[in-house]
């Protein structure tokens, strides 16, 4: 009779410690997503934001008066854009656009060069054919790049898309 | 249930409580620190983007809404450094936000620069390392520069570009910062001077200094900062 009783009371309490076993995984794998996630969107915005650095330094250090590499505004555009392809990781791709003014198309590069006493005003073809040159300010930015958390692999259209912007800005060399 | 199997069902309440004390603070803060790391690196950058800018002579100036605060606003846009129009366009510094640049051009003062206080080569801030340009971008209320901590005096500044003013006595007309104390950095011994085998004294040295006010988390971690300082 004892036998049995305490037979059936383990039974119980196995079932007991199944359910509790449940709940905590939910919480616990709750947790680490959140973890996981939030890594994920720093991690992103740290590359986007040494991408564009990457391509500010190269901007400044390849323009149309150096020396060695003097590159057209063209050419020098392309270049930078290639570099913040190559320094993001996979995040900007090859098909990522230059941005157009108004932006229309997201996520884009925006490559701008200014006079430093114009610093609101981008200098364009109207501009000359060469300012990419000291004593000229370059800027490159990532406009608008969207991320969603990896938790949105599984319910896509309910999560939240964060978009992420970078930038940098220095004086052509 | 027996009555052993009810006190342990208590325990293992009073044990996942504990569990929790320690845990919870343990995530939150690794939340909070890996947010704070990014966005120190963010300050880093912007900070170093104006302060290389101002040594390369880019005329930044005070008004939140001039066009060299409008290009720093938008690098700094994630940081809360700009303000916004209804289509999300920047439209300024924004002045009363988390964040504020402090670009400092300064220089230590000669015998040689002494004459134009009185004509001979010592005065009162002879051998110091003084304040020549001072520019504050964003939230002024959130700090000072590290190395002058009372700021800069009223009245001794240009209002638009930031340079310290002259002053005229007698038959001299000098700078502020040949005889104004006020004007002296306080703690500053990152460049030792000597005229001959080192960094020469009057060659203007600039500083960008950035600081990010970061709220915590309530109850676990306390409010503060990033402050970074870079010198050009």
């Amino acid at each position: 009779m004892v036998a049995h009783a305490t037979k059936f009371r383990r039974a119980r309490q196995k079932g007991q410690e199944l359910i509790e076993f449940t709940l905590m995984v939910f919480v616990v794998l709750g947790f680490i997503y959140m973890i996981i996630d939030v890594a994920w969107m720093v991690f992103t915005r740290a590359t986007l934001q040494y991408a564009v650095r990457e391509a500010s330094r190269y901007a400044v250090a390849n323009g149309s008066d150096n020396v060695a590499n003097p590159q057209n505004v063209n050419t020098e555009t392309a270049n930078i854009q290639s570099v913040v392809q190559t320094n993001s990781m996979g995040f900007v791709s090859a098909t990522t656009p230059l941005c157009t003014n108004p932006v229309t198309t997201t996520p884009c590069v925006n490559i701008n060069w200014y006079q430093p006493t114009a610093l609101n005003t981008p200098l364009t073809s109207a501009s000359g054919s060469a300012y990419n040159a000291s004593p000229n300010v370059v800027e490159v930015d990532v406009v608008s790049f969207p991320q969603k958390p990896l938790l949105g692999i599984f319910i896509e259209n309910s999560i939240h898309t964060f978009t992420f912007n970078a930038a940098s800005a220095d004086v052509m060399e | 249930m027996s009555k052993s199997k009810r006190s342990e069902s208590g325990a293992a309440m009073i044990e996942g409580a504990f569990s929790t004390l320690l845990w919870v603070p343990l995530l939150l803060g690794t939340l909070f620190y890996g947010s704070e790391f990014v966005q120190a690196l963010q300050v880093v950058q912007v900070t170093r983007d104006a302060g290389h800018m101002f040594a390369r002579q880019v005329p930044f100036t005070t008004s939140p809404t001039n066009a060299d605060q409008m290009l720093l606003a938008r690098l700094g846009e994630q940081l809360g450094l700009a303000t916004f129009d209804a289509s999300y366009n920047v439209t300024g510094v924004n002045t009363t936000g988390p964040m504020v640049i402090i670009l400092t051009a300064i220089q230590n003062v000669s015998a040689n620069a002494c004459m134009a206080y009185d004509g001979t080569t010592s005065c009162p801030n002879l051998g110091q390392w003084v304040v020549t340009q001072q520019i504050t971008i964003g939230n002024a209320s959130l700090r000072k520069s590290n190395y002058l901590p009372n700021g800069v005096p009223a009245g001794e500044l240009d209002s638009t570009t930031g340079v310290v003013l002259t002053k005229t006595s007698g038959a001299f007309t000098y700078p502020y910062y040949l005889s104004d104390p006020a004007l002296q950095l306080t703690g500053f011994t990152a460049i030792p001077i000597n005229a001959t085998t080192g960094f020469p004294p009057d060659t203007p040295v600039y500083m960008a200094e950035g600081f990010l006010s970061t709220p915590g988390v309530p109850g676990f971690i306390g409010g503060g900062g990033i402050y970074t300082n870079m010198l050009f």
